[in-house]
């Protein structure tokens, strides 16, 4: 009997091995072509389609095994939150519409109260009253009269 | 006094045109108490250059020339001096100094006379 040296054989199970694992490689490359083109490795293997396809599968297949009336259920409620959703937002348009509302209104009071105020100033009114050349062409008596009241006021003072 | 209405109304009977404008001058400002007033007036009367004003300032006893307060009668004697055309108001000093009653007006329009003879 022919005697192996451990090194020898070691190196001809390395050789099948190696044989084998191509053989392998090459038949999972020409299979997976076209379902895995980037060609994505898990620990040196080649993922295969099922990978992929597994997940899918599973949200097919819990949707297919709802039944009509949850269907029903997830249906009413979508309808729901949309109908709270579009409640807020009308309540909060609302509120933004009656509070920019309310500012203008103010704000016209305010404006309209300043106008009073002006127009009753006498300081504006006295600029053009008591000015030379407009007080030459009114009529003496007018002139007579104001400068009567006027002396009145300042032999009081 | 710091009145700018009374101010602007003596100065616009001052320019006015009509000749009652003098009368108003004549029975409120140079009547008026306040001093300042009447030295308004004064100018204001002055300045019109007609018979009947510078009458008033020249002939008239306690008014214009003649005023007891002498600021105010300094004032009606410069502005007399300061007119371009003296004609109408020496005429009305000259008669005056021969015809009016009160030695004391007689007196005060000689010396405006004199002065006014020298300015020009």
């Amino acid at each position: 009997m022919q005697k192996i040296s451990p090194l020898r054989s070691s190196i001809e199970a390395f050789n099948k091995f190696k044989a084998l694992r191509a053989n392998k490689a090459s038949k999972a490359e020409k299979s997976n072509q076209a379902t895995n083109p980037f060609g994505i490795t898990f620990k040196g293997t080649v993922i295969q389609m099922d990978v992929f396809e597994k997940t899918e599968k599973t949200q097919e297949a819990k949707q297919n095994s709802m039944s009509l009336k949850e269907r029903m259920q997830n249906t009413g409620k979508l309808l729901a939150s949309a109908w709270v959703g579009t409640i807020n937002k009308f309540s909060s348009l609302k509120t933004n519409a009656i509070a920019f509302g309310n500012k203008i209104k103010e704000n016209t009071i305010a404006a309209a109260k300043k106008i009073q105020e002006i127009g009753n100033t006498k300081v504006e009114f006295d600029i053009f009253k008591y000015n030379v050349s407009r007080l030459q062409n009114q009529p003496v008596s007018e002139l007579r009269s104001m400068l009567s009241n006027e002396l009145q006021g300042v032999t009081n003072e | 006094m710091n009145n700018r209405r009374v101010k602007n109304i003596i100065e616009a009977l001052g320019k006015h045109k009509d000749a009652e404008s003098i009368q108003v001058l004549n029975e409120l400002g140079t009547n008026c108490p306040i001093d300042e007033i009447r030295e308004l007036t004064s100018k204001a009367l002055i300045r019109k250059n007609t018979h009947e004003a510078l009458e008033i300032m020249i002939v008239n006893k306690g008014k214009g020339i003649n005023d007891l307060s002498a600021r105010v009668a300094m004032c009606a004697i410069n502005e007399l001096l300061a007119l371009k055309d003296k004609q109408e108001a020496i005429k009305i000093l000259d008669d005056t100094i021969n015809m009016h009653s009160e030695k004391e007006v007689q007196d005060t329009a000689r010396s405006v006379k004199a002065l006014m003879s020298f300015s020009s």
